[in-house]
């Protein structure tokens, strides 16, 4: 009785969705601890992560109560278009853009390492992860919504 | 009804664990801002610097000082008026950050001045007119220049002087010490040596208030 309860409450989309919203929370929330409490400035691509990321983070919820499914039409694409950005900053540090490409003319140079955690973490890789695992979560929410 | 208890409850713990992270991280860098103020104390006084105020006092507050940053030319005036209120009792050193762009002419010029003992007179009128020489938030000396009328200055002298060597290497000096220091921001102080336990004109206040009451 209770578990049937709990599968209407809250369907398999509804958890997805719950998933990625904690992601792009956790994500968005961690932008903002290293730029404002360990005042690393963010370099121009970050910004644009930032504002991809930081959406996903206000407008999640909002879909989750009262659950719309809408809110993966509205979110995915946000997602999509943020990976690609991080993506293009990973193969910056990597160095696989040539040169002429890197938007970073003033300020912080996108292709410097400020953060290396566990010896292999970088900032545009947690990025990459972040965005990936919320694409992924939406897609699998999108072809669950009618469960 | 439950789903927005779980989505608040997840959110009020994501802030948790943000606000707790926040405050580990700050008291980390409190702890190691004063480690590393200990370290170096020998780079936190040169006897190069501007000073101001009586050699014996008990209070030295030490600040590293851009003439073209704008919370600098905050505290300036109150600054002045805390060592006022306390004659004798506070002496007050400027080292040089000149983090803002087109500042470092700016140093040279307060520099230059100090040979010609119009040190504190210049830098009273740079702060009071500081938003007139700094269009577009860089420095500009050429308009600085034009507030130096009626000082009483060499202005030849003053302009050759800028240039000199002995100035040049000062606020180099100044600059390798403030990157030791980790002094990344301007009006940065320290207060007998400690640095600040946080931002503010009432943070050094309370800071030099508690020096002098001995503690």
């Amino acid at each position: 009785m209770n578990a049937e309860l709990f599968r209407t409450e809250f369907p398999t989309a509804w958890k997805l969705v719950f998933a990625a919203w904690v992601i792009a929370a956790g994500a968005a929330l961690g932008a903002l601890f290293f730029g404002e409490v360990m005042q690393l400035p963010p370099c121009l691509l970050c910004w644009y992560q930032r504002i991809f990321m930081f959406p996903l983070a206000l407008i999640l919820p909002l879909g989750l109560a009262p659950f719309d499914p809408k809110i993966i039409r509205y979110a995915l694409p946000l997602a999509l278009i943020g990976w690609c950005i991080a993506v293009f900053h990973q193969l910056l540090v990597a160095g696989w853009v040539p040169k002429d490409f890197e938007p970073c003319a003033r300020g912080v140079p996108c292709s410097k390492t400020v953060i290396e955690l566990f010896g292999f973490l970088t900032i545009p890789w947690l990025s990459i992860a972040a965005f990936s695992a919320i694409v992924i979560l939406l897609l699998l929410a999108h072809f669950r919504r009618h469960e | 009804m439950k789903q927005k208890t779980v989505l608040l409850a997840t959110a009020a713990l994501l802030l948790l664990v943000f606000a707790s992270a926040t405050l580990i991280y700050k008291r980390g860098q409190a702890a190691a801002a004063i480690q590393l103020a200990a370290q170096h104390s020998a780079l936190l006084v040169r006897s190069h610097s501007p000073t101001l105020g009586a050699d014996n006092a008990s209070v030295v507050i030490v600040e590293f000082f851009d003439p073209a940053c704008g919370t600098c030319q905050a505290f300036h005036v109150p600054l002045l008026h805390l060592l006022q209120k306390h004659p004798g009792k506070i002496r007050l050193v400027l080292r040089w950050a000149p983090f803002q762009v087109g500042s470092e002419q700016i140093v040279a010029l307060l520099e230059a001045a100090r040979r010609q003992d119009k040190f504190w007179q210049v830098l009273d009128v740079l702060m009071e007119t500081q938003d007139e020489w700094k269009p577009l938030h860089e420095a500009e000396l050429e308009l600085a220049w034009k507030h130096l009328a009626g000082l009483g200055l060499d202005l030849d002298r003053l302009r050759r002087d800028m240039t000199d060597p002995e100035i040049t290497s000062r606020i180099k000096q100044d600059e390798d010490d403030a990157t030791r220091l980790k002094v990344d921001t301007t009006p940065t102080f320290y207060v007998n040596g400690q640095p600040l336990p946080g931002f503010g004109f009432n943070v050094l206040t309370q800071s030099v208030e508690a020096a002098l009451r001995g503690r």
